[in-house]
């Protein structure tokens, strides 16, 4: 049974992208519809049927949870393009070509959490690389093709150092099946490497530098993806060498960038005044606190059930911003300081309250269990408690300081959004706060 | 095995070379030659590998980067510069000189560095490819031109096929070669496209 839902899965996917190939109005956005759809409730229902593996595909909590997460984020990004593909004035690519894109964006990070091979793993980060840079592509202007361009080159170097530490990983061990494996030689070499590469991918600091210019310039559907589903593939594929290599240095350095991440991201969200530049630097934060988890279960490998929680949230969180944001960048909005009175558009006001609530771990949103249960693991070490907590609460404040301007500075008119354009981002926040009482009636059993 | 592992030196030795002599080139045209051969000496390099060990996907590999690093890449961007007179001249801002010295630098650091990973690794023969690799990162850092990026790039690429080779001989080599070569040429159609639009693409910082 889990094999068929495997490939009803990819098939999905992979059938909604050959569809699209076919250049006539709506054919490519009614297939990525039916095929966010089916991968959706098919991942849904792998999650609940548990862990399962073979020889191609491996699938515990860790992968499936990532596989519901990179489904239902692209399902809101279909259904967002839908409308705000109209929007577009000006293509640089051809729009059937965004439909042909989408898929193949979301299969590549499929295969890539799944696999239970190093090699493949790098091989579809790599690959998913190149059609999201092509997506951003998407739209003509100058600053899409620089930013394009800087992604590419950013992350294929960064990716170039992770090949590296893949093949010292196959040195080291000859093989590059991850799953049962030890390594006993070059273990520091081989992490220091991934960290830096896999890293680079994730947004991790210092190798962070292309995330806010892809992020800022992408279509907001996008953005969203890049954000809620790439850069958490990017950090499991970096935890699944973390569990194998299993050394104390890694844990130490691990642990180390997650907090200067989520420090200079959130230094770096004060200064900040485009909004989608804003959002891209609170998935570096998010990121951030994300690799402390990750660097946690070397401890304690439980750990990695609250990261998933705030993956899961993030992607919700961010997807509800974003496709808001790019709403507003439609409108003519792109500085923070031009966006007023958004409270008085009460539909997407919502969605971005609930969005940064939930980005930022406020009580009762899903985040904030997560990060709840994150901190709750650096107990024991006074020094990094501090430093996480601190820097939570700094994004937490920079982050809501910015959205509550936005939202009730009333310099300026009521702000009319439409229920058509608001609607994407809206199901986005109840779904985050569904998911909040999801987390509520089900977390007592974990913390007992 | 005397044969082949002089063989492979000297052509390692030729592939380290060519990374200087591309670092220091201010000329465009005469930069995507010099890339062009060190891509014809790392194919020879991978055929070594292939008739060596009887592996026909490294062969494959061979051919393929023969084809497309040795050829379509250096044939097609040659191509689109002539048709603007613009590239008969130098770089429009280098920093060629400074990035020879600093590639330079960054040898001797990368070779002490080495020394450490040897220790662990207990050959000298990635010492060739690990150095080509911090040089390829440093032309993508320190020059503005959008090719002079590229080849950058190329660069990096060949040293980590380079690495592959030496180091683990894998079942995935040839898919992650044409990986590679398609990333190139993606970054090749993008460059041709924007510099039909909005001309010479030069990339202020990579920070953005």
């Amino acid at each position: 049974m889990e094999e068929y839902l495997i490939y009803g899965i990819i098939g999905a996917v992979a059938a909604s992208a050959a569809v699209s190939l076919i250049p006539r109005k709506n054919v490519g956005m009614f297939a990525n519809m039916v095929g966010a759809f089916a991968s959706f409730f098919l991942s849904l229902s792998l999650y609940l049927h548990g862990y399962y593996t073979n020889s191609w595909f491996y699938g515990d909590t860790v992968a499936l949870s990532l596989m519901v997460i990179i489904t239902m984020t692209y399902l809101l990004a279909v259904l967002h393009s839908a409308v705000c593909l109209n929007d577009v004035k000006d293509f640089y690519l051809s729009p059937h070509y965004y439909w042909v894109l989408l898929p193949l964006f979301a299969l590549s990070m499929l295969l890539a959490v799944s696999t239970p091979n190093m090699g493949y793993a790098w091989f579809w980060l790599e690959a998913s690389t190149l059609i999201s840079a092509a997506l951003i592509l998407v739209e003509r202007g100058k600053e899409h093709v620089e930013s394009a361009w800087r992604y590419i080159l950013i992350a294929s170097a960064g990716l170039g150092t992770a090949l590296l530490s893949v093949i010292l990983f196959g040195w080291a061990t000859g093989t590059f099946t991850w799953v049962n494996t030890d390594v006993s030689r070059g273990v520091e070499l081989i992490g220091v490497l991934a960290l830096l590469g896999f890293g680079a991918k994730a947004g991790l600091f210092p190798v962070h530098t292309w995330l806010p210019d892809a992020h800022g310039t992408a279509p907001s559907p996008v953005s969203a993806m890049l954000s809620g589903a790439l850069l958490p593939s990017a950090l499991v594929v970096y935890y699944r060498m973390f569990t194998v290599l299993h050394s104390e240095l890694l844990f130490h350095l691990t642990v180390i960038v997650g907090l200067l991440t989520l420090w200079v991201a959130a230094f770096l969200m004060i200064a900040q005044k485009k909004l989608k530049r804003l959002l891209a630097y609170s998935s570096m934060d998010v990121m951030g606190i994300a690799t402390v988890g990750i660097g946690m279960s070397f401890v304690e490998p439980g750990i990695m059930r609250y990261v998933l929680i705030l993956f899961t949230a993030h992607a919700l969180g961010k997807s509800a911003l974003f496709l808001s944001a790019g709403v507003l960048k439609r409108m003519g909005y792109r500085d923070i300081a031009d966006v007023k009175n958004l409270a008085s558009s009460p539909l997407t006001g919502f969605a971005v309250v609930v969005g940064a609530l939930t980005v930022t771990g406020a009580p009762p949103f899903p985040m904030f269990f997560g990060e709840f249960g994150i901190v709750l693991s650096l107990s024991g070490h006074t020094l990094a408690f501090m430093a996480l907590l601190g820097g939570i609460l700094l994004s937490f404040l920079a982050l809501n300081y910015h959205i509550l301007r936005m939202l009730f500075d009333r310099e300026q008119e009521k702000m009319h959004i439409g229920l058509k354009h608001s609607a994407v981002p809206l199901t986005a926040a109840l779904s985050a706060i569904l998911l909040s009482f999801l987390i509520y009636f089900s977390i007592r059993g974990w913390l007992i | 095995m005397i044969l082949f592992s002089s063989l492979t030196d000297f052509l390692g030795v030729l592939i380290l070379l060519y990374g200087f002599v591309i670092i220091a080139e201010n000329f465009i045209h005469s930069l995507i030659r010099h890339l062009q051969v060190q891509s014809l000496i790392l194919g020879f390099l991978i055929l070594a590998y292939g008739i060596y060990l009887k592996d026909y996907t490294i062969i494959a590999l061979s051919a393929l980067t023969f084809i497309f690093r040795g050829f379509v890449v250096p044939e097609i961007l040659i191509r689109d510069l002539k048709k603007d007179r613009a590239w008969e001249h130098r770089e429009l801002e280098t920093k060629a000189k400074h990035t020879l010295v600093m590639g330079i630098i960054l040898a001797l650091i990368g070779l002490l560095f080495y020394r450490a990973i040897y220790s662990t690794l207990q050959t000298w023969d990635a010492a060739i490819p690990f150095v080509l690799l911090l040089l390829g990162l440093l032309i993508i850092v320190m020059r503005k031109n959008a090719i002079a990026q590229i080849s950058g790039y190329i660069v990096e690429e060949n040293a980590l096929l380079y690495l592959g080779l030496v180091l683990a001989p894998m079942s995935f080599l040839l898919e992650v070669g044409i990986l590679l070569d398609i990333i190139g040429a993606v970054l090749l159609a993008v460059i041709l496209g924007a510099e039909k639009e909005y001309g010479p693409l030069e990339i202020e910082e990579l920070s953005g």
